[in-house]
């Protein structure tokens, strides 16, 4: 009988969540090319627990949120936003043996500018050291960017939650 | 894109109207009755590219009935189910010993015998006779090296309609190829409840599917012979698709004559020699005593045979696709294009071998080099199909045209079965625009080891791959050992598009499965059965440190060079054959915005030495992927800065996503070989549509010279003429 994996175990974490420097970097004017509306850099401090085998996970660390907003005078369509989110900067510590575990996430997305954007996207967290990765797991990340729409600006962004990842 | 499934039938009518009106133009245009700049007279295309908005006749027309750009009905299941069909592993080229197995034999010049032409050709009168051989003659398309360098392995392929295959080679038992039987005949479908394509619609290597691999090994050069069996008649090519070919080995590094350049096309009847010399970048420079053995080809006894060049330059994961001046992407949708993997001494493709240069990465154990039973190749591509389930495809779509079914190794939605082990996975991106995000849909991590042809200076474990453009390669390990036997997992894809400009949105691994897309190429579209443990314990590896970058940094910068990709191109030559019209085009060190001419020279940067190349993305409403022939490069910027180069693109690259708005900053050489190489976005609507450029590398001396003249293919030979054009930056 064939048995599918379930897709995520969604099991909400206690989280601590906070931004560092606020808009870290700021929103500044884009450099020359007509299409980007602005960018900047906004930093968020991420911190959870991640459960399951082999041992659950302290992560904590902050998150690199890199926005582009970008128009498109020639058809006309909505703006829209390019994230990179960089999580390499989050580390973990096994909760059980105290292992130190690094993270390997970064996302290049392209999403509409729409004033609250949520996005979720999974990274990677493994045992630092020789050929962790190998043993790599993952989580998953939630973050609310709030945008005002009028300039293409960031106002706010949060990690709003975390989320175990089926292992 | 495309309309939904439950749309009216009176919206659905008008649409499949319009896309008769159209098809009847595109045949037109295709088959050569009438030109761009016909269509323009008689008020049906604007200068700008597009099919006038006419309702009834333009796949742009907001209908009153389509709100979706196209308009275009969904292409029919006839029934069938996703995930019930296996997924048919490439097929093997057969590998013949040379000299010896060619006849004729292969010259270094190209073989000027001249047949008696086929006066269904188009300009062939009766008695006119022609080379047989469609490679510009004389010296300066002559095979570079070639008495150095000669062939050792002959590989014969026909391009011709579709025909059932009964030689298929899959490289592996039928118990790693999902149960398929090869000795069943195969027809060309992309499932078996889906009808037969005509040999009309579709095209291929052979004329069969699965798609081919072709299997190299450094030191051991191979001489492609590519027959051109297309119809003689233009206008039989059922709707779309040019009959004309010139074959890229993406991402080679051989001379210009074997790299299929846009204009040194064959036509049918003829045969065309490619001389693929496989040799290391830098071999004429570096290690030119082969002492290294990092620089190294596996022999047949589980060693390595030294040879010259860099061993930081290895290659691993190639492709090869038609590349025919202004009808790319026509051709590689009806099915020109194959894969092509490279075997080295660090890259064995065999698992077990412990020298301490070989990876051991996934592969196999049972051959001294190239095991296949665990290194899978997926070619990706999305396909369309009429009410009649025959290939369609539609040239005015110069945004970019986007199918709504997705095909792994030209089969719509398979199941692959795997064992609980490693496996890599070379990940092609074969599409006309559509670009791809993949993951695991239970975001499990994956290994990404190789990006374009290079392996990375150290793997990247992820979890959501980077978009993917077409013709970018992805290399990717998953350990299916952390499934139970009976699971099933599915490779989803998480880029969803409007259009064919761009992405519109990256999905969430959630959102892709949640089945709200209006994308249908969004989702689910390979499902990998977990069946057995494997009968050996996995023992190969994914070691920490693959291949480091080459150090560039004692190698002076003699130039730089920017290159803007964008619209509103002008034209300014009128040569009916080298120059083409489309919305899409390139500027060059700040000049203007010009359209494809193959009889310009646009950089002409100087032999051996290094240049650094900045590619900027002119405009927010769309993306390009930038493909550079000829040299791997390094990335040294996206939009200015290096830490906004992802881990995965750290190393080697011949192919870039410039990202809306965005730039990227590359170094390259230029070395070992000279002639025209090509510049251009790989979006191949967009390449034909004419954002392409020719740059050349003309001063190695004889036999080249600066400027080189352009040849001007025709039956009766090929002829040459000096440039159009030379922009002012180019030497």
């Amino acid at each position: 009988m064939k048995t599918r994996r379930p897709l995520f175990t969604a099991v909400v974490l206690s989280l601590m969540v906070g931004i560092a420097g606020g808009l870290a970097g700021g929103s500044s004017p884009a450099h020359a090319i007509v299409s980007i509306a602005s960018s900047g850099m906004n930093t968020i401090l991420y911190a959870g627990t991640v459960n399951g085998p082999p041992e659950s996970v302290f992560l904590a660390g902050l998150a690199q949120i890199r926005f582009v907003v970008v128009r498109d005078p020639d058809f006309g369509k909505p703006p829209a936003v390019r994230l990179d989110i960089d999580l390499s900067n989050v580390f973990g510590v096994g909760l059980t043996t105290g292992t130190r575990y690094v993270t390997s996430g970064r996302q290049n997305l392209i999403r509409p500018l729409v004033a609250t954007d949520v996005v979720d996207i999974t990274f990677p967290f493994f045992p630092s050291g020789p050929g962790g990765f190998a043993l790599a797991r993952q989580a998953l990340a939630s973050f609310t960017v709030t945008y005002d729409v009028s300039t293409g600006r960031v106002t706010s962004a949060t990690a709003s939650t975390a989320v175990n990842v089926a292992p | 894109m495309y309309l939904p499934g439950n749309a009216s039938k009176a919206r659905l009518r008008e649409a499949e109207n319009a896309r008769r009106n159209r098809a009847e133009i595109v045949k037109a245009w295709s088959q050569g009755q009438v030109s761009r700049r016909d269509l323009i007279k008689i008020g049906l295309f604007t200068a700008g590219g597009a099919l006038l908005v006419q309702n009834g006749l333009s796949p742009f027309a907001r209908s009153a009935y389509a709100s979706i750009p196209t308009g275009t009905p969904s292409s029919p299941l006839f029934g069938v189910q996703p995930f019930t069909q296996p997924m048919p592993r490439f097929d093997v080229l057969t590998r013949n010993p040379e000299p010896g197995f060619l006849n004729p034999a292969p010259t270094a010049e190209a073989n000027t015998t001249q047949q008696l032409l086929n006066t269904a050709l188009e300009g062939v009168r009766p008695g006119d006779t022609g080379p047989i051989e469609g490679r510009p003659p004389g010296p300066i398309w002559a095979h570079q090296d070639f008495n150095t360098l000669p062939p050792r392995i002959a590989v014969q392929v026909t391009q011709e309609g579709a025909k059932t295959n009964t030689t298929y080679n899959p490289g592996v038992s039928s118990s790693l190829n999902s149960g398929i039987d090869p000795a069943t005949p195969i027809p060309v479908r992309f499932h078996p409840g889906l009808p037969i394509q005509d040999p009309l619609k579709v095209w291929t290597f052979n004329g069969t599917v699965p798609p081919k691999l072709l299997i190299g090994r450094y030191g051991e050069p191979i001489l492609f012979r590519h027959h051109n069996r297309l119809p003689f008649d233009v206008t039989q090519n059922g709707g779309f698709g040019r009959h004309t070919l010139t074959t890229h080995e993406h991402n080679g590094h051989h001379g210009a004559e074997n790299d299929g350049f846009t204009g040194a096309f064959f036509f049918p009847g003829q045969f065309y020699d490619y001389h693929y010399p496989i040799v290391l970048a830098g071999h004429k420079t570096i290690n030119t005593t082969a002492t290294d053995l990092r620089a190294g080809s596996p022999d047949d006894a589980g060693g390595i045979t030294k040879v010259p060049g860099d061993w930081h330059e290895t290659m691993s994961t190639h492709w090869f696709h038609d590349h025919m001046f202004s009808f790319t992407s026509q051709n590689v949708y009806k099915g020109s294009a194959g894969m092509f993997n490279i075997y080295s001494a660090l890259d064995r493709g065999n698992e077990a071998i412990n020298d301490g240069v070989n990876l051991r990465l996934p592969s196999g154990t049972a051959k001294s080099f190239g095991n296949l039973d665990y290194d899978v190749n997926l070619m990706l591509a999305d396909k369309a199909w009429d009410a009649n389930g025959q290939l369609f495809f539609d040239i005015f779509q110069t945004d970019g045209f986007l199918g709504d079914r997705i095909t792994v190794n030209s089969a719509y939605k398979p199941f692959f079965e795997v064992e609980r082990r490693k496996y890599r996975f070379r990940i092609l991106n074969g599409a006309v625009a559509r670009f791809f995000k993949l993951a695991l849909s239970d975001g499990s991590p994956m290994i990404q080891i190789a990006n374009d042809g290079n392996l990375l200076p150290s793997p990247v474990t992820l979890t959501q791959l980077d978009e993917q453009g077409i013709a970018e390669r992805y290399d990717i390990v998953i350990d299916f050992s952390r499934y139970s036997i009976g699971q099933t997992v599915w490779m989803v894809n998480l880029a969803e598009h409007e259009d064919g400009r761009l992405p519109s949105k990256d999905l969430s691994i959630a959102e892709a499965l949640s089945g709200n897309s209006p994308d249908p190429g969004v989702g689910k579209f390979l499902e990998f059965r977990i069946v057995r443990n494997p009968a050996q314990p996995d023992i190969s590896q994914v070691p920490a440190v693959l291949i480091p970058n080459p150090d560039l940094s004692g190698i002076p910068v003699v130039r730089e060079r920017v290159f803007e990709f964008g619209r509103g191109a002008g034209q300014p030559n009128n040569d009916p054959v080298t120059s083409a019209f489309g919305p899409w085009g390139i500027k060059t060190d700040n000049g203007s915005m010009l359209a494809a001419d193959f009889g310009r020279v646009s950089a002409a940067p100087s032999f051996g030495k290094r240049e650094i190349w900045t590619l900027k993305n002119g405009g927010g409403g769309w993306d390009h992927p930038i493909h550079i022939h000829f040299e791997e490069c390094q990335t040294l910027a996206r939009d200015g800065q290096l830490s906004n180069v992802p881990a995965w693109e750290l190393g080697r690259k011949d192919v870039w996503r410039l990202r809306p708005g965005g730039d990227v900053t590359i170094t390259l050489q230029f070395r070992d070989f000279a002639g025209m190489f090509m510049e251009h976005c790989h979006n191949t609507t967009h390449e034909d549509n004419a954002m392409l450029l020719r740059w050349e590398i003309d001063d190695k001396g004889a036999p080249f010279v600066r400027p080189l003249p352009t040849p001007i293919p025709t039956p009766q030979g090929v002829r040459f003429q000096a440039p159009d054009e030379i922009l002012p930056t180019a030497f």
